[in-house]
């Protein structure tokens, strides 16, 4: 119990250093950028203290956490780097914290927050309950994508020192990763459970931030106290945003951020500083979500034409477009500029994933579509209802019916609605919807709140309106939202003490938290941690793990730092027999696989059961329930020599090298068996072998729709007979390695009882692979294929070609039997 | 908050203020129905044992919640 409390004080002692220090990084910029005091009162500062703290927050993670994924991209992301970041921004903050910080006003602030009827009193104490216990749950586990991703990237660059991209997530890592770069920091700091703990607990002063600027955005709307806890309330209420406050994802850095910018958006005329930081702060949130891009674009161009339209007969016309449109352009592109660095310097690709330099390339991130056209046609008829109500696959949270409860009671005092705040009231709620509309459009197929979160949050503004102006007219509807506000804060807080909806299988979120810290990772119940934890327990500082699943956050550093990458695994499962999988996993340097069955098992193509290991070779499996099963291959005497292994590298961290002549363990036959493939297969001759095959690609998809005929089957033969051992390797590598992409169930040419036969008597990979690769389409295969070998080293493949060609004539001799029967 | 507050009965005797009072009445209407609705569509684990209390059985509300939790396949 002792060793639990210890753990915590610790977590939440770094964590929370950690966040004073991104909080006074924060204001020491906010303080370089906006006006001093308050021009009619100087005792006060121009801008209110939820103003801010909650803007500084916002500010000092979007830029300290970007600033740190450059220093990753550039090689020099380590503790006394990220230290003396920290240390600088902390004394920067000490130092300016007078300029917009007084005790004076944040006295004012707190107690006219708290000017509010007993009703609301009550409903703020639930609130702040609320806020309170979101701060326990960040102890609880990370879980799904964070556990996938988020987390796992953040672990691996602080393990590497360097923005490695994630096994299996190339691609993916194209995103800005500002907020993620915390998690990297706090992962730096320490790489065991407290740095873990307090990289979550990050997200709930961001959280608290969001909220802040919620509180501000109702100040600057003339939106009085209870308007604005009702505008917490909905924050706090909405699933959508409070599962990704404690689950280790990341989206709320980037909303902080995107609520932010409408803040200083609404008073970006008032100062130069005003409108760089509403540009500023939209452009980090677009970078931290990529989605955000089509809902802040309409926000904040119509909240900043808004601004230019009213200011028009108070200025001069080049002041306030200077103000309202090229200093917050500046901003924004400035604001864009760490991820145009970031994917210069790692992939080549500045302006990643939008628009590639590479011809042919395409991001597969932003091309989403999540429903049949039936569902996705329902979910649009319903659309307020779905964000509100909706349990649709990755939805992940709602919105709170807050917003649509109260809403309605803004038609009394509709006058108003348009013409407080200079019109800006109702102008932030059109914004909002327009900004959901524009959604709708691009992405219909895709429902999930947090992709759009500073829009649908701004759809609290009508209802935080409503209770403000009109509740306080009527005690029947002061008495009625104010209830109606506490039974939704009431029911989220009993929430976590019942089986939440996405944790069914726990009895209680809060019960389980506490199970969690009461015991070590290793300890914990679930599979996906007690199956890592004995890898984790028994690897040997030279062995590389096989992670078959999407979840390898549980790994430690070093067994991240070596997990085979795709190429690799390309190989591997390319494989069609049992044997052949163990074989190729040995060569490759594969000492552990975890393997998450319900989705990788069937990626292979055969099954794998220890008992058909070859005799060099020793196998052993563990299973966790159903879900995970860990295999640890062991060599013995005898056993060929192994291609790759797990090493340190010169700062201290591992990686995986290629054992070459005269390695520990590498025999000679081995390596001179991938230096002669290497020497017949080149970069160049594969991707220019890949063009010329067109045609035999072709083929092989008519094979693929079952239309062949037996002319096919001999012209194909004929034409496999006829190709140079470079065209026939070029194929077999790029079957090989699309092969691989496509899962087992999914090469529907198994199904092809001709075709099947075919397979099983070719004891090759060749055979499956090029099923697997003929049921893609030809385009997509060339562009994958050629993405595979840009990005790839091709030593991993090498022994797969020399396997492939020497059953080449084999295969033809097949084809052309199928034929003559 | 500065105008005093005022009851739907207080409001009724206003000149013409009637309609104004029916629309509070349809407006607190409302917030009980939302109410009501999130507790049953978004908080399942807690509606379904007060459901069952009241004679509502589980599968009742189920199928109102299916309403919004339409199960599908990736499209790509």
């Amino acid at each position: 119990m002792m060793d639990a409390l210890a753990r915590i004080l610790s977590a939440l002692t770094l964590g929370g250093i950690y966040s004073a220090a991104i909080l006074l990084a924060g204001i020491a910029l906010l303080a370089l950028l906006t006006p001093k005091a308050d021009p009619a009162n100087p005792a006060l500062k121009r801008y209110s203290t939820a103003a801010v703290l909650g803007g500084a927050f916002a500010l000092g993670q979007g830029v300290v956490g970007n600033f740190f994924m450059v220093m990753a991209a550039g090689g020099i992301f380590g503790v006394a780097s990220i230290v003396t970041v920290l240390i600088v921004g902390s004394v920067s903050g000490v130092m300016l914290r007078r300029s917009v910080l007084s005790w004076q006003q944040i006295r004012a602030d707190v107690r006219e927050l708290w000017q509010i009827p007993l009703s609301w009193r009550i409903v703020a104490l639930l609130i702040i309950a609320l806020i309170a216990l979101f701060l326990y749950m960040t102890f609880h586990p990370a879980r799904g994508d964070a556990v996938a991703y988020y987390l796992t990237q953040a672990k691996l660059i602080a393990a590497t020192g360097y923005y490695t991209p994630l096994a299996d997530y190339e691609g993916f890592s194209q995103i800005g990763l500002g907020g993620e770069m915390h998690y990297a920091a706090l992962y730096a700091l320490d790489t065991g459970w407290i740095g873990e703990a307090a990289a979550k607990i990050q997200v709930w002063p961001t959280a608290l931030a969001s909220g802040l600027l919620m509180v501000a955005i109702c100040e600057k709307l003339s939106i009085g106290p209870a308007g604005r806890w009702t505008a917490l309330a909905i924050l706090f209420t909405s699933t959508g945003a409070s599962y990704v406050l404690w689950d280790g994802k990341s989206d709320l850095f980037p909303t902080a951020l995107g609520l932010a910018s409408v803040y200083w958006a609404i008073s970006a005329t008032s100062s130069r500083g005003a409108a760089l930081l509403c540009g500023l702060m939209g452009g980090l949130a677009m970078i931290g979500k990529l989605s955000f891009v089509v809902v802040m674009c309409p926000i904040l161009g119509l909240l900043l034409a808004w601004r230019a339209w009213t200011d028009f007969p108070n200025g001069s016309a080049a002041r306030i477009l200077r103000h309202a449109f090229l200093i917050p352009l500046a901003g924004g592109l400035l604001g864009v500029l760490p991820l145009v660095i970031k994917n210069a310097l790692i992939f080549h690709e500045p302006f990643a994933p939008f628009l590639f330099l590479t011809p042919g390339a395409t991001a597969v991130m932003l091309d989403q579509a999540w429903y049949s056209p039936e569902i996705t046609s329902w979910i649009v008829k319903q659309y307020p209802l779905a964000l509100t109500f909706g349990d649709y696959p990755m939805q992940y949270g709602v919105l709170s019916p807050l917003w649509l409860a109260l809403a309605p009671l803004a038609l009394l005092a509709r006058r108003r609605f348009f013409s407080d705040a200079q019109g800006f009231v109702a102008v932030v709620s059109i914004a909002a919807v327009i900004a959901v509309l524009a959604w709708v459009i691009v992405r219909p197929a895709v429902l999930a709140p947090r992709y759009i979160l500073p829009a649908l949050l701004l759809l609290a503004i009508p209802g935080a309106f409503a209770v403000d102006k009109i509740a306080a007219n009527s005690r029947l509807l002061r008495w009625s939202a104010s209830g109606a506000v506490a039974f939704a804060v009431g029911l989220s807080l009993m929430a976590l003490f019942w089986p939440i909806r996405i944790l069914n299988s726990f009895p209680n979120a809060v019960a389980f938290t506490l199970g969690y810290l009461a015991t070590p990772p290793g300890r914990w119940h679930e599979e996906i941690w007690a199956s890592a934890e004995q890898i984790n327990q028994h690897a040997r500082s030279e062995d590389r793990v096989y992670a078959a699943t999407y979840y390898t956050l549980p790994l430690d550093s070093r067994n991240l730092s070596c997990l085979m990458n795709p190429a690799e695994k390309s190989a591997i499962l390319a494989q069609t027999t049992t044997t052949g999988i163990w074989s190729r996993m040995w060569a490759a340097g594969v000492d552990w696989i975890t393997i998450f069955t319900p989705t990788h098992e069937g990626h292979f193509l055969a099954p794998l059961d220890p008992k058909m290991a070859p005799n060099y070779l020793s196998v052993s499996k563990t299973s966790y329930g159903n879900l995970y099963a860990v295999y640890h291959l062991e060599g013995h005497e005898g056993a060929p020599a192994r291609e790759t292994r797990c090493v340190q590298q010169r700062n201290g961290s591992y990686g995986p090298e290629v054992v070459t002549a005269g390695g520990d363990g590498a025999s000679s036959q081995t390596t001179r068996g991938t230096q002669t493939a290497h020497e017949d297969v080149s970069h160049g001759q594969i991707i220019q072998g890949i063009i010329d095959f067109d045609t035999f690609l072709l083929e092989a998809e008519q094979l693929a729709s079952q239309r062949a005929t037996r002319e096919d089957l001999k012209q194909l033969a004929s034409q496999l007979g006829r190709q140079s051992r470079e065209e026939a390797a070029a194929l077999a590598a790029v079957t090989g390695a699309i092969g691989l992409g496509v899962p087992k169930s999914n090469v529907s040419l198994a199904k092809d009882p001709r075709l099947k036969q075919l397979a099983s008597t070719e004891d090759g990979a060749f055979d499956a692979a090029y099923l697997s690769a003929a049921t893609a389409e030809n385009d997509a295969l060339r562009l994958t294929a050629e993405g595979y070998f840009k990005s790839a080293p091709i030593g991993p493949l090498r022994a797969f070609v020399e396997g492939t060609l020497a059953r080449r004539d084999a295969y033809a001799a097949a084809l052309l039997e199928l034929a003559s029967r | 908050m500065s105008q005093p507050a005022s009851t739907p009965s207080e409001l009724a005797r206003r000149p013409g203020r009637g309609l104004r009072v029916l629309l509070q009445l349809v407006l607190v209407a409302w917030l009980v129905f939302v109410s009501i609705a999130t507790l049953v569509l978004n908080h399942p684990t807690i509606a379904d044992p007060i459901g069952s209390m009241i004679g509502i059985p589980p599968e009742k509300l189920e199928m109102l919640r299916e309403l919004f939790k339409r199960p599908d396949v990736f499209s790509s």
